[in-house]
């Protein structure tokens, strides 16, 4: 058998593992722990004022419960995030936006084979904003909802038991609808007990866009 | 349709990791030099575009105009002009900071500089030879351009003469048949009538005789009626009277050479409570000491005042008098022209700068230092006795050399900050009643806004702009209110511009 042929057959007899389909999917645990990146990529142009990149890196954890179907199943989900950008602005002072926000979500999972799960997710979610400009600053809350499509692969630890915890790798991308953030009242921060600053006047800085494409790389535990 | 126009450029700049950053929040933030109205700064701050109004007890403001501003005056009342643009499309921008407008006049050139007549009504633009570089290699400085505000219009002659640049722009009082603007020149004058600038121009030589070459403008002033043009000219003695008249289309002038004193130093108008003097002229002479009260003509008698020091500087106060004085000497005096009588005094030591109340007849003397040691204020004030003028010093000493100041000149008040310290302090100089007041930063610079009596103290971050407003009769820390990073205001609404 030459080379090719033999490439051939062992992505074949690959692609028929990863499709073999147990009949016990409602079987696999369902609970699940994840964490990782989740990244919103944000290309209005005020973006650029906390990021050069257009980049809201976050750090994300989540914990699902699943409910079985038919090959497939139903995950309810929360998650926290958190994260920020910054970017040095006109060469004298530093833009920082921070965010901080949960949010509760479902997701749909398809069983294919033993180790691949597509999926579909909504979420919903309150986010805590807070933006910088050298000492002045200003949080605000917002709703905000993410929908993602992606694919998780499933890694049992035990492969002789469809019960047994696995291992859990996700790549999701959608999108994050988060409505503009308004920031019309930058202040410095509250004096401590025994200061008495002059009185602070605030500064209104804008509207800055939230919303992109947001892409999710996490890992995960299923118990 | 908005979702898919964000998707796709988006994941286009997922997969190469990022895109480019809006270049204008690279370019480090050099604003124009603050301008104050009645009751606001003023801050026009090129790289983000913006008029930044900032007046106490409102969040700064932001006013967007065209990019490119690099020269800014203010006119009467709320308006601010700004010079904006590039070489490809030059802009006139006139800024009403109140309500917030804008409007825009195309000009014919990216001139340099600008100045306005007393009523706003005509502006005169002129270019610099500091404008050259790589993208003007060579311009012609003689030209310059007459802008009529009301009618929007515009209108561009060249001066014609001898000299590389103007030097400035002198505007005689507004007059309801003419508009006459003097041009300085290093070599000689060029006047013309605004409301007719091309025909009624007239350019006018400065030398004694034509074997000799042309002189350097130092200062110009016109008579109050604006009909006479009076010159100090480097290096001469006598003073250039130019009268001038309208004829038909042209614009006669006829120069009288009014000859006093040597070494002329200084002129100024003077009082106007001085009968007979309308078309005179008070000129200093360091040289002989001196100081003469000439008429433009040269027919009436001169009036004459020996200074007993070689002063080179005079101002006319409110009240009539005169005073004289020099940053290194000490000696200061002040002449009443009506009556004649005059009086001198002695300051403590030399002053790196003065400030006049010119309602109250006074002068504040700043003195970086005196024998004593420290640094110290003269309040100088001139009374009228039966035959002189007393002239009174009270010296008031101070911690720190005086960084910053500014007079209400109206109710004497004169507010100064010393270097280095995060206190401003008031000086009555009626009473010599002294408040003071400890900020959160030193002080940099001071202004005055009469319309809400509100000091601005401009503390040492001027590209993002950091100030104090304080009530001027309540200098209390709770009534005042510190504004920072206005030249940042609608940073986000601004980025948002960007191509």
């Amino acid at each position: 058998m030459s080379p090719r042929h033999l490439s051939v057959v062992r992505a074949a007899v690959l692609l028929a593992v990863v499709l073999s389909s147990p009949a016990e999917a409602s079987a696999r645990p369902p609970l699940s722990l994840r964490l990782g990146y989740a990244s919103q990529v944000s290309t209005a142009r005020a973006y650029d004022l906390v990021d050069e990149n257009d980049h809201l890196p976050l750090f994300r954890v989540g914990v699902a419960y699943a409910f079985p179907l038919k090959r497939s199943r139903l995950e309810v989900e929360g998650g926290f995030l958190t994260g920020g950008s910054s970017a040095s602005l006109h060469q004298v002072a530093t833009a920082k936006l921070g965010l901080v926000g949960v949010e509760v979500g479902a997701a749909y999972r398809l069983r294919l084979g033993t180790y691949v799960e597509p999926y579909a997710q909504a979420l919903v979610g309150y986010d805590r904003l807070r933006l910088e400009l050298g000492p002045l600053g200003q949080r605000v809350g917002q709703v905000s909802a993410t929908a993602l499509l992606g694919v998780s692969l499933v890694f049992p630890l035990n492969s002789y038991s469809a019960t047994a915890p696995s291992f859990l790798f996700d790549l999701g991308v959608g999108y994050g609808f988060r409505p503009d953030a308004r920031f019309d009242a930058l202040a410095p921060e509250p004096p401590g007990e025994d200061e008495e600053p002059v009185p602070s006047q605030s500064l209104r800085a804008g509207d800055l866009p939230l919303a992109g494409v947001a892409y999710r790389l996490q890992l995960g535990i299923r118990l | 349709m908005r979702l898919i126009r964000q998707l796709l450029p988006a994941l286009v700049l997922l997969a190469a990791g990022c895109g480019d950053r809006a270049d204008f929040l690279a370019q480090a933030l050099k604003p124009l030099p603050l301008l104050t109205t009645a009751d606001a700064l003023v801050s026009v701050v090129p790289q983000t575009s913006r008029v930044v109004r900032v007046r106490k007890g409102e969040q700064p403001q932001a006013i967007p105009i065209a990019h490119g501003a690099r020269r800014a005056a203010r006119l009467q009342g709320d308006v601010v002009a700004v010079l904006a643009g590039d070489t490809r499309r030059p802009l006139l921008q006139l800024v009403s900071v109140d309500g917030a407008e804008v409007r825009t006049v195309d000009l014919p050139g990216a001139y340099d500089t600008l100045a306005f007549s007393a009523d706003n009504r005509y502006g005169v633009l002129t270019y610099t030879p500091a404008s050259l570089g790589p993208d003007v290699v060579a311009r012609n400085l003689n030209e310059v351009a007459v802008v009529d505000v009301e009618a929007r219009a515009v209108t561009r002659f060249a001066l014609g003469t001898e000299s590389l640049a103007p030097r400035s722009v002198v505007f005689a009082p507004p007059h309801a048949d003419r508009q006459y603007v003097a041009i300085t020149l290093d070599r000689g004058v060029a006047v013309f009538d605004a409301k007719d600038p091309r025909r009624a121009l007239r350019r006018i030589p400065t030398r004694l005789s034509e074997t000799q070459p042309e002189v350097a403008v130092q200062e110009a002033l016109f008579s109050p009626a604006g009909d006479v043009l009076f010159l100090r000219l480097a290096g001469m003695d006598d003073v250039f009277a130019v009268e001038l008249r309208r004829e038909g289309d042209e614009l006669l002038a006829s120069v009288n050479f009014l000859a006093g004193g040597t070494g002329l130093s200084d002129i100024s108008l003077p009082p106007e409570a001085a009968p007979g003097t309308e078309r005179s002229v008070v000129a200093v002479y360091a040289g002989s000491q001196e100081a003469m009260v000439l008429d433009a003509s040269g027919t009436q008698d001169v009036r004459r005042l020996p200074l007993g020091a070689p002063l080179t500087s005079a101002h006319v106060l409110a009240d009539g008098r005169v005073l004289f004085y020099e940053g290194k000497l000490r000696t200061v005096t002040a002449w009443d022209v009506v009556t004649g009588k005059s009086g001198t005094v002695l300051l403590s030591a030399g002053f790196d700068g003065v400030r006049f109340s010119d309602a109250l007849g006074a002068a504040v003397f700043r003195h970086p230092s005196v024998a004593s040691g420290g640094a110290a204020l003269s309040v100088v004030t001139v009374r009228e006795e039966d035959t002189r003028l007393r002239v009174r010093i009270s010296p008031i000493p101070v911690s720190r050399t005086v960084q910053a100041d500014v007079m209400d000149e109206t109710r004497g008040r004169f507010y100064f900050a010393p270097q280095g310290l995060p206190a401003l302090a008031r000086l009555d100089v009626e009473t010599l009643g002294i408040e003071q007041l400890t900020l959160d930063a030193p002080v940099t610079a001071l202004y005055y806004l009469p319309g809400q009596d509100v000091l601005a103290a401009q503390h040492s971050d001027p590209a993002l702009g950091d100030v104090t407003l304080i009530p001027a009769d309540r200098l209390e820390r709770g009534a005042a209110e510190r504004v920072r990073y206005f030249t940042l205001a609608d940073a986000l609404d601004r980025a948002s511009e960007e191509p």
